[in-house]
């Protein structure tokens, strides 16, 4: 039994009919029928009859959808010659839905009707982009050549592949670098191996003057029309034949270059050598010479018979051709003709190396010689003769399998004397660079004595090859690792480590500060070896990077010094003698000249003041001071000398007059809360300083400013962080602030006003503050815009969908605050606030946390004015909301829908909008059930065919009985 | 076979009564009348008589205006008057058809050409009235399924009138035929008045159907 598709009956055309006079249904039925033997019915009905100019342009400006092209496409293999015949209607169409169905019908179509599809193909492809199926377009090519369609054939290919001119370019640049492909690059380089084998069956080499016709015009037009061995095309691309150096710099010249060799190739095995080489070599173009070493060197290699041999070496003969621009090619050709070449041909050869036809003119010798500094001139006799020794080497070394004995002598004695080249036959060859090299491994420092791995430290130097060979960084990074691995062996070359390099001091104070997390406690050399470091005059200016040499400053020493006294801090415990040491040493640098004390702007290649912080001495001197602070006075009551201390060093740098940089001001913000914990006074005291956001000077504002968003961002919310922090936030929320200028000391995604709401509004859910506070009336009032406002609010259901996941179960009380603070939002709209603040009020719904009931009309609420930015939000929730009220989170799904008919915004919910709408069909509410029905009705008038689909479609999966 | 009262049709009377009462009623008489079984030629010239007035007042109810009128009947005049100006006669020939160009007068040409150009603004008005009810948009009267529905109203004045003076008399139609343009009448009025979610399944049945193959033996 075989299928067959069904005549259609008069009765089943006339049932049809009446259900396509609206264009979405028209539409929807010529996207799904695939029976050609409807064409003929519908076709007498007028029904692929609209005029071309009728297509061009719809009522909304754009091309009108032409859903009948896509039924002739499906059924042009059933009806060729209806197909053919109707689309050649559109051939001059600009429709996209025509030219899509002229290509598709083309690619199903048997060839004789496709090549008249040919020209309209041709015409396409030339004209557009974007939607173009380009393999299909290939596709087309093979099946017009495989039926022998040629002409039609190479058009279409000469349409996809031909490359164009780009006078834009040649105006920009003076020079016509003009290789501007058609189609996408990506498209080019992987579509164009499939059209040489088509190439190849053109007639004769057509093919291959075809391709080589592209490649050439696609080189730059400066060389054109002569035979420049330093023609830049050749340059680009070392090697014709594949080769790691081939970096495709530039991808389509290369896909060109391997699909004329590959057609080359083709036809060589098809017995055309002959005339593929006396195209190649004799088109005097430099790159397709090339190709032809590369061709010849290939074809010698399977088939070294006397006339293919013959044919190779009248290009192994020519002087031209060993321009070392070829060389890697020329040296391909020489190393299969060399083996197989007869006496007399190989003596010939030996003639031509040893002449100096091949060389350079003498007066380029001289300029070789002289580079790149010298004087062409005063270059002797000598000077040359080595020049031209070493090219002679650079030819032969890579053949040195294969070299006659004469020249093979002749490359023992180059070699004796000049020694061996790396990678000959390239002009320049790149190789990748990881990174600082050692020249020991850690585990072999490791195995030294103290004594054997000073000596090695003091004696060993770079070769100084600049990146490629083993440097002091490199020996200075394994030396880190031995110093956490290895703590005391490092630890007793102390004494003498300063004397060693700073690079050095730098890796062990990093792997001891590591080796303290395991355990290692250093011993009182290296503390005093830190002392040594620590009081090292930093005057020097830092250096550019050289791996080769020491750090040029101490500085890097220094900050590793600070590391390491940090986590000693971490780990010792309470009021300690060793804390005071620790003090005593990082004191001086407390008082270190980096960063500038001046106020200055933030860079503005700067992550911030705070990450600044981390890389800068003092900042980064007084962050430990505060930690040694804070574990000096952990569980005391009273402060210590050292507690004293300390706030006195710290006192020191406080506001822009003691210490301008913004970078020790994030080091206090960030420290602002341990400080409190030990001494609040010293914080209040100080408030008039340290959160003067309103300041008229913007130095001691921005000073300010720097302390506070880092505070905002460096503690959670709570009671004593609202005793710290109030009244900057009280300053935050005013017009003042608004209109003045401010600098963001650790900027991220919130803005410090933003962190500022934050707090206000979880302190107010953590029960610090409550709804009739001060704070929460100015972070709601005139002063703060409503992007911030609704920034926070939105955040903090954002915050709820997170704690649902964490694992602590919320606080009583939590979730009627936090709805409580809504609903005093939504009781004042119109009274002081605006629904806008509601604008990110989806998060609630996300969260999983408030029930349906409670969100869903505050939702209408948003989704009716408009107002919601909750974009691809709310799909999940609403799904969630219709098990409960089917009716309310229709209604919002249907707004929602009709306010966003848009392709562009319909994707927000059209995935979770048929589950609502069936889940209101099968309520028992018969006004819900009437309300879903009128939204399919209009979803359907509106074009969303697909959506009513899937409502159907979910409907059934409902009322199918599982299991 | 006989007209009946279906699932389909309750769903577009209903629709039709959203509209206008008349709109619903003149669908239930025609319907009424025509599922009598057997169906008496009067019975047939009610059930067409009331789908024609259906078109006729379907553009008022939805709010669209008429295409203004056509004088047919002044045009004609305008042609008797040129014809018989010139005398020539009004009776055919009795030796038969005439094979021969007739030379006439720039009067009775212009005159013949303005009572033609008459007939075809007719023609296009009626399409439009159909677009109207069947699209709601004027401009949707060369779209192909509102020429295949006009088709199927221009067949209604041939039945409702059990004489017609300006053609011939004519036996009853076949009630297959009959059905078969009530069918193409119902269901664009289906597409333009009931849900869409409805003409939507009912399209896709169409398509299931379309694209039914059938097997053979090889």
């Amino acid at each position: 039994m075989t299928d067959s598709w069904v005549a259609p009956s008069e009765e089943a055309v006339a049932g049809a009919i009446g259900l396509l006079t609206d264009p979405f249904m028209r539409a929807h039925f010529f996207e799904q029928l695939e029976n050609p033997e409807w064409l003929v019915p519908l076709r007498k009905l007028g029904f692929f009859n609209v005029p071309n100019e009728e297509l061009e342009v719809d009522a909304g400006g754009g091309p009108v959808p032409w859903p009948e092209g896509g039924y002739l496409a499906r059924v042009a293999a059933d009806r060729p010659a209806e197909v053919t015949e109707l689309l050649l209607r559109r051939e001059t169409s600009t429709n996209p839905w025509a030219r899509r169905a002229i290509v598709d019908a083309a690619a199903s179509l048997p060839a004789a009707f496709a090549k008249q599809l040919a020209p309209a193909v041709e015409r396409i492809v030339r004209s557009e982009s974007g939607w173009l199926d380009l393999p299909k377009i290939v596709s087309i090519a093979e099946h017009l050549t495989n039926a022998g369609e040629m002409g039609a054939s190479r058009r279409i290919l000469a349409a996809l592949f031909a490359p164009e001119r780009d006078a834009e370019e040649s105006a920009r640049s003076g020079v016509a670098r003009d290789l501007v492909v058609r189609i996408d690059q990506y498209f080019y380089v992987t579509l164009l191996p499939r059209a040489v084998p088509l190439l190849a069956r053109f007639s004769d080499i057509s093919g291959l003057k075809l391709v080589g016709g592209w490649l050439l015009s696609a080189g730059p037009r400066a060389a054109a029309g002569d035979e420049a061995p330093y023609d830049p095309s050749t340059t680009r691309r070392p090697s014709i034949a594949p080769h790691e150096q081939n970096f495709a710099t530039d991808e389509p010249e290369d896909a060109l270059i391997d699909a004329t060799r590959d057609v080359a190739l083709r036809l060589s095995s098809d017995g055309r050598f002959g005339a593929v080489i006396d195209f190649l070599d004799h088109g005097r173009r430099f790159l397709l010479r090339r190709i032809g070493l590369e061709v010849a060197a290939q074809v010698v290699a399977r088939d070294p018979s006397p006339g293919t041999v013959a044919v190779a070496f009248s290009l192994l003969m020519d002087p031209r051709l060993l321009d070392i621009t070829a060389r890697p090619d020329y040296i391909r050709l020489a190393r299969a003709l060399l083996p197989v070449l007869g006496g007399e041909s190989l003596a010939a050869w030996v003639d031509l190396v040893e002449s100096q036809e091949w060389l350079a003119p003498e007066d380029a010798l001289r300029r070789i010689a002289a580079w790149p500094d010298g004087d062409p001139d005063s270059v002797t006799a000598e000077d040359v003769d080595r020049v031209r020794d070493r090219l002679r080497l650079r030819l032969l070394q890579p053949l040195s399998d294969v070299l006659p004995a004469a020249l093979a002598e002749e490359l023992i004695r180059l070699h004796a004397r000049y020694g061996v080249i790396e990678h000959p036959e390239f002009t320049s060859y790149h190789q990748s660079f990881t990174g600082p090299t050692s020249p020991t491994t850690a585990g072999d420092l490791a195995a030294m004595s103290p004594e054997e791995l000073a000596r090695y430290l003091e004696t060993w130097q770079p070769a100084g090859d600049h990146f490629f060979g083993p440097s002091v960084e490199g020996l200075a990074r394994q030396l880190q690792s031995v110093a956490t691995e290895a703590p005391e062996l490092v630890g007793a070359l102390a004494p003498r480590l300063a004397d060693l390099g700073r690079s050095y001091v730098r890796a062990a104070f990093d792997g001891w500060a590591a080796a303290i997390k395991c355990g290692y406690r250093p011993d009182d050399a290296v503390w005093s070896l830190v002392e040594q470091v620590v009081a090292a005059s930093d005057e020097r200016v830092d250096a550019s990077i050289d791996f080769d040499a020491h750090d040029a400053v101490w500085r890097y020493a220094q900050r590793s010094a600070l590391e390491l006294i940090a986590a000693q801090v971490r780990v010792t415990g309470g009021a300690s003698p060793e804390l005071e040491r620790l003090w005593s040493l990082l004191q001086p640098l407390t008082e270190h000249p980096n960063p500038d004390r001046h106020p200055t702007a933030p860079r503005e290649s700067s992550m911030g003041p705070m990450t600044d912080s981390l890389n800068e001495i003092r900042p980064q001197a007084l962050r430990v001071a505060i930690q040694v602070l804070a574990a000096s006075h952990a569980g005391a009551v009273d402060l210590s000398p050292l507690n004293h201390a300390i706030l006195a060093a710290l006192d020191g740098h406080i506001g822009v007059e003691a210490d301008g940089a913004l970078s020790v001001a994030a080091v206090i913000g960030e420290g602002v809360g341990r400080i409190w914990n030990v001494d609040p006074s010293w914080v209040s005291d100080r408030e008039a300083t340290l959160f003067s956001v309103l300041a008229d000077d913007p130095d001691a504002r921005a000073w300010a400013d720097v302390v506070i968003s880092v505070a905002l961002r460096s503690y959670q919310t709570g009671k004593a962080f609202f005793t710290i922090i109030r009244p900057a936030l009280a300053m935050i929320f005013t017009p003042a602030y608004a209109e003045l200028d401010h600098v963001d000391g650790w900027p991220d995604r919130h803005t410090p006003i933003e962190a500022a709401a934050h707090h206000v509004l979880r302190g107010y859910l953590f029960g610090v503050i409550e709804l009739e506070d001060d704070l929460l009336v100015q972070l709601f009032g005139d002063a703060v815009p409503v992007a911030v406002k609704s920034e926070a609010l939105g955040f903090l259901g954002w915050q709820f969908m997170h704690w649902k996941d964490g694992p602590d179960p919320f606080a009583p009380g939590i979730i009627g605050r936090a709805r409580a603070l809504i609903e005093w939002r939504l009781g004042l709209v119109g009274r002081g606030a605006e629904l806008r603040e509601f604008s990110k009020f989806f998060w609630w719904p996300r969260s999983g946390v408030f029930s349906p009931t409670w969100w869903l009309p505050i939702l209408k609420l948003v989704v009716d004015n408009e107002v919601g930015e909750h974009s691809g939000m709310l799909g999940e929730p609403l799904v969630e909301a219709s098990k409960v009220a089917p009716g309310p989170t229709l209604e919002i799904v249907d707004r929602l829908l009709m306010s966003a008919l848009k392709p562009w915004r319909l994707y927000d919910i059209s995935g979770s909008a048929p589950t609502v709408i069936a889940a209101a069909l099968r309520s028992p509410d018969p006004m819900v059930v009437a309300s879903a029905r009128d939204l399919l009705d209009r979803l359907g008038r509106a074009g969303s065919l697909q959506l009513v689909d899937a409502v159907e479609s979910e409907i059934r999966r409902h009322s199918t009985p599982s299991g | 076979m006989a007209i009946k009262w279906t699932d389909q049709r309750y769903r577009l009377l209903k629709a039709l009564r959203v509209i206008h009462a008349d709109a619903a009623d003149l669908y239930e008489q025609s319907i009424n009348a025509l599922s009598n079984n057997p169906m008496s030629r009067t019975q047939l010239c009610v059930g067409a008589h009331c789908i024609r007035e259906l078109f006729s007042v379907l553009p008022g109810m939805t709010g669209h205006p008429k295409p203004d009128r056509i004088d047919a009947d002044g045009a004609a005049r305008g042609l008797f008057e040129a014809w018989t100006a010139d005398a020539l006669g009004l009776e055919a020939a009795s030796t038969g058809p005439i094979t021969e160009v007739q030379p006439v007068s720039a009067a009775v040409y212009e005159a013949a050409r303005a009572t033609a150009r008459v007939g075809s603004q007719a023609n296009r008005n009626a399409r439009t009235v159909v677009a109207i009810v069947v699209t709601g948009r004027p401009s949707e009267l060369d779209n192909p399924s509102v020429r295949r529905v006009h088709n199927s109203v221009k067949r209604l004045p041939g039945w409702a009138h059990l004489e017609d003076y300006s053609r011939p008399s004519a036996p009853p139609p076949p009630m297959e035929e009959v059905e078969l343009e009530l069918g193409v009448i119902e269901r664009a009025l289906a597409t333009q008045y009931v849900n869409r979610a409805d003409s939507l399944r009912s399209l896709r049945g169409v398509i299931t159907e379309a694209n039914r193959r059938s097997e053979e033996p090889t």
